[in-house]
């Protein structure tokens, strides 16, 4: 495998493994009201840059099984639909926040021993 | 017509009616923003509009992300079941024709020669009414495919199909050895008169019947030949594992076949060339019937070598495989 097929490769793992979080990333943002481009604005600035072709699509799969809910809002003369987390979303979150500490522990732990 | 408005129109047109509205006002909102950000460094002209548009993405994979399912025809979940009903069209169309073909033969209504002649119609009759049955199992896996999907816990281990190994019997192969044996032998015993040549000259055909002397005097050994293979063919199927005696049996059976075969390449003629002469003479366009006569032979011969060939590359092969240790 020549280089660039193994850039290639890690740059596909990457994104799946990044595709695996950004669902509990995005929920930990919505304890509170916000509308798409402010959270995608919020997680690039928290190190998590979130391409704008997944993240909007993204929300409405979430609200369409329930986890977030959404309305429409005017402020500063602008209408956004702006996004907050459902009951059902808060409980879901806990546990998906509780398996991803876990998760990373373990990987810490098989990480950290195949490095030594 | 704004840039923006256009790109809304394009994604709205793959979207469904039912969330169209709401997903393109969503959709123009997330535009503003990305713009209001923009324009207060660089300014809201095509350009950026441009920019925002690709980054998001063409208008059919933003329509695809905002799915609420992918949109296949026929879904990854689907698929081998897709492929299984094709091959179950291909063998069902292949039984169907060699039945409807056999009984026109049977029945007097086609000929031999007739069945030759037309095989170039029948592969393309044969092809379209497959690719016909295709598009309609895509039409119903489409519509119906997500019922007969299997769901996680439901389906059951034990009812995996057994394993197979190098030991195991290919039913299928032997069930259609058989059939073909079967129809060889009708053919040999009740239809050798209708085995012929074809010969093409300046846009004329011509079906010169051959009485196949050379072959007809292998009939007997021929005849027993099949027999045994069929009596073989029954017990493999039935036993469905191989076993030695089975393996050595079918070896020894090959090599009678080789036998026959070298039996046909060395005899004396392997039709009636007088005969052959005598149909081709009564042709106005043959001009040198003897030479034909000869010619034809040679092809036939060439043929039989040619089956030979092929049967001793299979038998060693199989004696090769037999020899080596199975690995598994």
């Amino acid at each position: 495998m020549d280089r660039e097929q193994q850039d290639h490769l890690s740059a596909k793992l990457t994104l799946e493994l990044r595709r695996g979080v950004v669902v509990l990333a995005v929920m930990s943002q919505l304890e509170r009201e916000r509308y798409g481009y402010d959270l995608k604005k919020r997680l690039r600035d928290l190190g998590l840059a979130i391409d704008e072709g997944t993240l909007y699509p993204l929300l409405r799969r979430l609200e369409s099984q329930g986890l977030l809910a959404s309305r429409w809002l005017e402020k500063d003369g602008r209408k956004r639909r702006y996004y907050q987390m459902s009951e059902v979303g808060r409980a879901v979150n806990k546990a998906l926040a509780k398996e991803w500490a876990s998760l990373a522990s373990t990987m810490e732990g098989l990480i950290g021993k195949e490095e030594a | 017509m704004s840039l923006k408005a256009r790109y809304l129109q394009a994604v709205g047109a793959y979207l469904p009616e039912k969330t169209r509205e709401d997903i393109l006002s969503e959709l123009d909102s997330l535009i503003d923003d990305e713009l209001q950000d923009r324009q207060q460094e660089a300014g809201a002209d095509e350009a950026t509009v441009a920019d925002v548009l690709r980054e998001l993405g063409s208008p059919e994979e933003v329509a695809v992300r905002y799915s609420p399912k992918p949109p296949y025809v026929i879904g990854p979940e689907q698929y081998f079941a897709f492929l299984r009903t094709l091959r179950l069209i291909a063998i069902g169309l292949g039984v169907f024709y060699v039945v409807v073909w056999s009984w026109r033969i049977y029945s007097g209504s086609l000929s031999a020669p007739g069945v030759i002649q037309q095989l170039f119609p029948l592969a393309k009759d044969y092809l379209y009414n497959f690719l016909a049955l295709m598009g309609l199992s895509v039409v119903v896996f489409f519509l119906f495919g997500d019922e007969g999907q299997t769901r996680a816990g439901e389906w059951e281990p034990r009812k995996l199909p057994p394993l197979q190994t190098a030991e195991t019997v290919n039913r299928p192969s032997w069930a259609l050895g058989l059939v073909f044996l079967a129809v060889l032998l009708v053919f040999l015993n009740v239809y050798l008169d209708r085995l012929t040549i074809l010969f093409f000259s300046g846009g004329e055909k011509a079906w010169i019947p051959l009485v196949a002397t050379g072959l007809a005097a292998e009939i007997p050994l021929i005849n027993l030949w099949a027999a045994l293979y069929m009596a073989l063919g029954v017990a493999v199927l039935w036993r469905g594992q191989w076993s030695p005696a089975l393996r050595w049996t079918t070896l020894t059976l090959d090599l009678f076949f080789l036998v026959i075969l070298a039996r046909l390449v060395l005899a004396p003629s392997l039709f009636d060339l007088e005969q052959f002469r005598q149909e081709a003479s009564a042709l106005a366009w043959i001009d040198d019937p003897g030479r034909m006569a000869e010619m034809a032979g040679n092809v036939a011969r060439g043929v039989v070598v040619m089956v030979l060939l092929i049967s001793l590359v299979d038998f060693l092969v199989k004696v090769v495989k037999l020899r080596a240790p199975s690995k598994a």
